[in-house]
């Protein structure tokens, strides 16, 4: 089975002729890496907390829990190496918006800004469900702000908060439902990242190493072995579709 | 100024038909994007230096050096309201006919909202791109950082784009 993967990358400024600037163009070379006899999955999801690809026993490649099947052969597909992966998030239906807990829900709660964990009393239910991602905005001043994951009963929301803008104890917070997939790994190709990534409608992440050497330590950690596992969370939002593919040889 | 990126990425799997397999095509759906307005800039990194790209409300920069880089105007880039969308980067060898020794660490502590852990390793002809129409400024003391001290003979292409 032939395979041929091609990722090119092509930049360009382009400035109009017509202006009072002469046409001016600035121009990253084109980038292009292309490969043959690679393997590939792919998987879509649109809704859920715990959407995951993963390698398990023997390098096989499972999505949510499912084996993969090599399309000619009809046997599991197995990665011996991590080669590349993809994940575009887009909506479902490219008419429909997606839709989320409401926004604008109001807490007085005094908190300082800081990552960890921060519970807002809210007069308002916001109906968020655990998983949800929402950011906490300063009335006064929006570039003061909280982004996490939150749990939520009755008029208590719990976030964890991983990302912060400003600084300073405030009293003044508007929550907004950041609708998002949610992207985390676990040495998944070669990449671990724990604290939960967000991907808005129109996110695009593409990663492709192009060699591998198993006798060359250095690149160990895109070996494909059991346990490795992308996770992708839509907790919160509908209308999202979070698209993955997965190069392995 | 007016600024395009095309980024695509095809994967496709094709039997020539000729063999005991007939033609089946194991296809990814599309990944290409183009999008425009953006201001950008551009480095290449050669050495075994570890460098570290960031922004702050106005500027990308490279070391805490802003970098000046609209072809036009000759002034710093404005990014506006403090917002990055995007980077890529590609490793290759810094020299045609010289293969590159070792590996190229990268480590992204915030750059476009993205923290890893640790770093990860990349080789000759290895390739990313990341594309967040809605990324968080970059906050004090973050970024992403290229390292080279881990190897020999490479050269990365970096780009990064705002709004």
């Amino acid at each position: 089975m032939a395979n041929t993967f091609r990722l090119t990358l092509k930049a360009q400024n382009n400035h109009p002729a017509s202006t009072v600037v002469g046409a001016v163009t600035h121009q990253v070379p084109d980038q292009t890496v292309s490969e043959q006899s690679l393997q590939s999955a792919v998987a879509e999801f649109t809704s859920g907390a715990s959407n995951t690809v993963a390698i398990g026993a023997s390098g096989v490649v499972t999505v949510s829990g499912t084996t993969q099947k090599d399309p000619v052969t009809g046997s599991n597909l197995n990665f011996t190496n991590h080669r590349g992966l993809g994940v575009s998030v887009e909506r479902a239906d490219a008419d429909t918006a997606p839709t989320y807990a409401a926004n604008g829900v109001t807490s007085t709660t005094s908190l300082a800004i800081a990552t960890g964990s921060k519970v807002f009393t809210v007069a308002a239910s916001g109906g968020w469900i655990d998983g949800t991602r929402v950011r906490a905005v300063s009335a006064a001043n929006h570039d003061n702000w909280m982004e996490g994951t939150v749990t939520y009963s009755a008029t208590s929301l719990t976030m964890t908060v991983d990302t912060i803008g400003g600084t300073g104890t405030l009293a003044d917070w508007t929550l907004y439902t950041v609708p998002c997939a949610q992207i985390t790994s676990t040495n998944f190709c070669g990449v671990t990242v724990s604290t939960a990534l967000p991907l808005v409608e129109g996110s695009s992440i593409a990663l492709f190493h192009d060699y591998v050497s198993l006798s060359n330590s250095d690149v160990w950690k895109k070996k494909a072995t059991n346990g490795q596992t992308l996770t992708i969370s839509l907790a919160g939002v509908t209308g999202l579709k979070a698209s993955v593919f997965v190069l392995g040889d | 100024m007016a600024n395009q990126f095309k980024i695509s990425a095809l994967v496709q799997n094709i039997v020539d038909g000729r063999g005991t397999n007939r033609k089946v095509p194991h296809k990814v759906p599309a990944f290409d994007k183009a999008i425009s307005g953006y201001g950008s800039c551009v480095l290449e990194l050669t050495g075994t230096g570890v460098h570290t790209l960031s922004n702050d409300a106005q500027s990308f920069s490279i070391d805490a050096s802003d970098l000046f880089d609209d072809p036009i105007t000759g002034q710093a880039l404005e990014i506006a309201d403090n917002i990055i969308y995007g980077w890529a980067l590609v490793v290759d060898r810094a020299v045609a006919g010289t293969a590159p020794t070792g590996h190229v660490r990268v480590t992204n502590s915030g750059f476009c909202g993205w923290i890893s852990d640790g770093h990860w390793k990349m080789m000759e002809d290895s390739i990313f791109i990341f594309h967040n129409p809605e990324s968080p400024a970059t906050s004090d003391g973050t970024g992403l950082t290229i390292d080279l001290s881990n190897g020999t003979g490479y050269k990365v292409s970096l780009l990064a784009w705002c709004k």
